[in-house]
C-alpha cells in the first residue's frame, strides 16, 4: 500500500487558520461598515428633518413680517409716543422739583410774603425766589424759618441773601437754591 | 530579457490570485474598512458638523419667530392698550413739530378761564417754515435732554399778564397744566396798584413778566420689525394719568390760504409777535 506524503498540509492547516481569523476579522469590518452605513442615513435624514425645520421656520417668520408690516403705522405710533413719555417723564420730573419747591416755600412763608420773583434754570437745576413783605418782622420771621433744619434737610444749604427795603416801604428778600435729586421733597 | 520580464509579470499576477484566493476575507475586510474611512471622513463628519449648524439655525429661527409671533399679537392687542388710547393726549402734549400756534390758543384759553388780561407777548420761535427747521440759542430755541441731546426742543415765549393775584396764581397754576407741555421758567411779580400797600387785597391787580418754555419732539425714531414693542413703565403710566388732567385745544391743521375772518386771540396786544 502505496503510502501518502502530502507536502502542503502543514501550509493548509496554516491558510484554513489564517482564513478563520480573516473571516472573523471580516465580520467585524462588515459589521462596523454596516454600522457606520446606518449612521450616515440617519444623519442624512436628521439633515433633512432640520432643513425642512428651518425652511418652515422661515416661511412662518415671512408671513408674520407680513403681518407685523401690516400694522407698521401701529408700531411707529407706539414707538414715538413712547419716547416722546420718556421726555415727559423727564420734563415732569424736572418741573416738580420746582413745583415741589415753590409748594414748600409758599406754605412755609404764609400768606403775608409773597413770591415776587422767581426764576428757574432747569440746566443747573437752581432756583432763585426774591420774596416781599411789608413788615420786616415777617422777613424776620421767614429768615428764621429758613436757617431751620428742616429747610437744610429738605433742599440742602439755601442762600439768602439781599434783604433790601423798596421805595413802598416793604421789603424783599432773595434765596436761591438747588434742586439735587436727593435734597427734593418726595413724590 | 522581454521573456524575463514577461515571467515576472506572470508571476506577479499568480501571486496576487494567490493572495485573493487565500486571504479574500482579509483583502474584502481592507475594502470594507477603506469604505468606512471614506464614509466616516467624506460624509458623516461633515453631516454631523452641518447638523451642529443646522439645529443651531433652527433654534435662532425659532427663537425670532417667536419674537415676531408675540410682536404680531402685541400689535394686534394694542388698538385697545393704554398707550394707543392716549395718543392724541400725548402727542398734543409733546408735539412733533414747533406747537406755536396750539401753545397760543392754550394760553388764550387759560388766561380767559383765570380772568388775566394779556399785555404783551413775545417770542423768537426760529424758522418755521419746516418741521425740521434749524434752531439755535439766538433764536430761543434749543434742543437739551439728558439722555439724547436731540430728542427734544425747546421753545421760549415771554408774556406779560396783570389781574388781580388770585387770577394770576390760577394762571400760573394753570399754565402748567396746558398741552402743548410748558413750564414756567422765570417769573416777576409787580403790584401795578400803588394806592393799595395790602398784597393780599383783592382789589391789588398785579402784572405778572413771565418766561415759559415749551418743548416739541425732534427725534427721528426707527422702527425695526426684529425691535421689541415697547412696554410702558409704571412711570410713564402715571405720566399717562398726569395728561388727563391737561387742558387741550384742538388747532385745525390749516392746508391752505385763507383770506380775514381769522379770530384774534389776543386783543390787547397789538402785534407784539
Amino acid at each position: 500500500m502505496a503510502k501518502d506524503i502530502n507536502f502542503v498540509q502543514n501550509r493548509r492547516k496554516k491558510l484554513t487558520k489564517d482564513q478563520k481569523k480573516d473571516f472573523q476579522i471580516f465580520k467585524i469590518v462588515v459589521g462596523t461598515f454596516g454600522v457606520l452605513l446606518a449612521v450616515f442615513f440617519i444623519t442624512l435624514g436628521i439633515d433633512f428633518y432640520l432643513k425642512f425645520q428651518v425652511k418652515k421656520a422661515q416661511d412662518q417668520q415671512r408671513e408674520m413680517e407680513r403681518q407685523v408690516l401690516a400694522q407698521e403705522p401701529i408700531e411707529q405710533s407706539i414707538v414715538i409716543a413712547t419716547e416722546k413719555l420718556k421726555i415727559l417723564s423727564e420734563l415732569f420730573d424736572q418741573r416738580y422739583d420746582k413745583q415741589a419747591a415753590i409748594d414748600y416755600f409758599s406754605n412755609i412763608f404764609g400768606p403775608q410774603v409773597l413770591i415776587k420773583d422767581i426764576n428757574y434754570e432747569a440746566d443747573e437745576r437752581i432756583l432763585s425766589l426774591r420774596l416781599q413783605s411789608q413788615s420786616i418782622f415777617v422777613l424776620e420771621e421767614v429768615f428764621l424759618k429758613l436757617s431751620d433744619p428742616t429747610v437744610d434737610e429738605q433742599f440742602g444749604n439755601v442762600n439768602k441773601s439781599e434783604l433790601i427795603r423798596n421805595d413802598r416801604g416793604g421789603y424783599n428778600m432773595a434765596i436761591t437754591l438747588s434742586l439735587s435729586e436727593e435734597d427734593l421733597p418726595k413724590k | 530579457m522581454a521573456e524575463a520580464a514577461k515571467i515576472k509579470s506572470l508571476n506577479q499576477q499568480n501571486n496576487l490570485k494567490y493572495i485573493y484566493n487565500t486571504r479574500r476575507y482579509l483583502v474584502w475586510s481592507g475594502f470594507f474598512a477603506l469604505l468606512s474611512l471614506i464614509l466616516i471622513f467624506l460624509s458623516i463628519i461633515p453631516q454631523i458638523s452641518s447638523i451642529s449648524g443646522l439645529y443651531s439655525d433652527l433654534i435662532k429661527e425659532n427663537k425670532r419667530l417667536a419674537q415676531l409671533k408675540i410682536k404680531v399679537a402685541q400689535l394686534i392687542d394694542s388698538n385697545d392698550s393704554l398707550i394707543i388710547t392716549n395718543l392724541d393726549n400725548i402727542n398734543q402734549a409733546l408735539p412733533s413739530k414747533k406747537p406755536l400756534l396750539e401753545l397760543l390758543t392754550s394760553l388764550n384759553t387759560v388766561g380767559n378761564q383765570s380772568r388775566v388780561r394779556f399785555n404783551d407777548i413775545s417770542l423768537s420761535p426760529g424758522k418755521i417754515s419746516t418741521e425740521s427747521a434749524e434752531t439755535n440759542q439766538n433764536g430761543r430755541t434749543r434742543s437739551k435732554s439728558t439722555a439724547n441731546p436731540t430728542s427734544y426742543e425747546s421753545l421760549f415765549l415771554d408774556v406779560t399778564v396783570t389781574g388781580p393775584l388770585n387770577s394770576i396764581n390760577q394762571f400760573l397754576t394753570e399754565i402748567e397744566k396746558i398741552a402743548p407741555f410748558t413750564t414756567i421758567t422765570a417769573m416777576t411779580l409787580n403790584e401795578k396798584s400803588v394806592d393799595n400797600t395790602n398784597i393780599n387785597s383783592q382789589d391789588a391787580v398785579f402784572e405778572a413778566k413771565l418766561t415759559i418754555s415749551t418743548y416739541f419732539f425732534s427725534k427721528s425714531v426707527i422702527v425695526n420689525i426684529d425691535a421689541k414693542i415697547p412696554e410702558l413703565s409704571v412711570s410713564q403710566r402715571e405720566i399717562i394719568d398726569d395728561l388727563q388732567e391737561f387742558t387741550y385745544t384742538s388747532v385745525e391743521e390749516q392746508f391752505e390760504i385763507r383770506g380775514g375772518g381769522l379770530e384774534n386771540l389776543f386783543p390787547n396786544i397789538e402785534s407784539s409777535i
